[in-house]
């Protein structure tokens, strides 16, 4: 357990009057799956080997994390190479190889179980220290927003999960923008909009 | 580290304190107590299945000793009032009802509220 999750169970008590622990971490657990599957914030580059005319590999991320999507395969001269993957964890390549290569594919990871000794899941400890009060509205709104507990508040859990969502949002343009202060600073005129982007 | 109400026999003891029957031979003997107990962890469950987390099979507890009741701090204080108010069900006077509605819904408002 570090500074950030006991503050992070430290502000979760104070704002939920009866809240076990066990219960914080519970929706912790689903706050962060949330946060990282849709913002991409948790990425990692892992190497596969390739054989001629093989289209298929498997890859696995180090630590206990699943993969959630796939960001794009490069080659060792960092060409792109197109590939899907269809199932996390397995990539395919559009075209065949010709020959023996090492390939990069950079992939955005998403927590798993097991959890740790304590109770927690394992992610990068930056993502807490960076986005704790989006992370923190996020819980705060899921327990609020259970039926019959001495938390239940259901007008809180709306303004809650409104800052938790209007957090991941900015947290997954960081990301698409590489953490780079204004950059990309056009904007699709949004009067020619065809519809809403809400999460 | 000791807290209050860690074990079947603390529980028990409290209860009694509150039913006013602390001598033996008791009123209420103590099997009555016990399964007023466990009836009460079947009902927290029903309202309160956060508290319950991770358990596969619900405490059953068959002897008023110091087996380890492990439930949090803040949700101990309502099994007594349930064990009193059960007790207090098979009382026939009017003003022994009332006692055992009163512990009984103390016992709700305190899983599911801030009021009591």
């Amino acid at each position: 357990m570090s500074a950030d999750t006991d503050r992070l169970l430290n502000n979760a008590r104070v704002h939920l009057p009866g809240v076990t622990d066990a219960t914080i971490q519970l929706e912790l657990f689903n706050v962060l799956n949330d946060f990282f599957q849709v913002t991409n914030a948790w990425q990692e580059d892992i190497d596969f080997q390739t054989s001629p005319s093989v289209v298929e590999y498997t890859i696995t991320p180090t630590g206990t994390s699943t993969i959630n999507r796939l960001i794009w395969v490069q080659n060792a001269n960092q060409i792109p190479v197109d590939a899907l993957m269809p199932t996390p964890g397995t990539i395919k390549l559009i075209l065949p190889p010709s020959q023996i290569d090492t390939l990069t594919a950079t992939v955005a990871l998403t927590i798993d179980d097991p959890v740790d000794g304590d109770g927690f899941p394992n992610f990068p400890a930056w993502v807490l220290t960076k986005y704790n009060t989006g992370i923190l509205d996020g819980v705060l709104g899921r327990l609020m927003a259970q039926p019959a507990k001495p938390y239940t508040n259901a007008q809180l859990a709306v303004i809650r999960l409104k800052s938790y969502i209007a957090a991941r949002s900015s947290a997954k343009a960081e990301v698409l923008h590489g953490n780079q202060n204004n950059g990309q600073t056009w904007r699709f005129p949004q009067q020619f909009r065809t519809r809403g982007q809400r999460f | 580290m000791a807290a209050m109400l860690d074990t079947v026999q603390d529980y028990v003891r409290e209860a009694r304190t509150l039913l006013q029957d602390t001598v033996p031979t008791y009123r209420y003997a103590d099997a009555e107590l016990l399964s007023a107990l466990n009836m009460g962890i079947l009902t927290a469950r029903k309202l309160r299945p956060d508290l319950f987390l991770n358990v596969t099979t619900l405490p059953y507890f068959t002897a008023v000793d110091t087996t380890s009741f492990a439930m949090d701090v803040q949700y101990r204080m309502p099994f007594v009032y349930f064990i009193v108010g059960h007790a207090q069900l098979r009382d026939e006077e009017d003003t022994q009802d009332n006692r055992a509605n009163a512990f009984l819904g103390a016992f709700t408002a305190m899983l599911i509220s801030v009021t009591k």
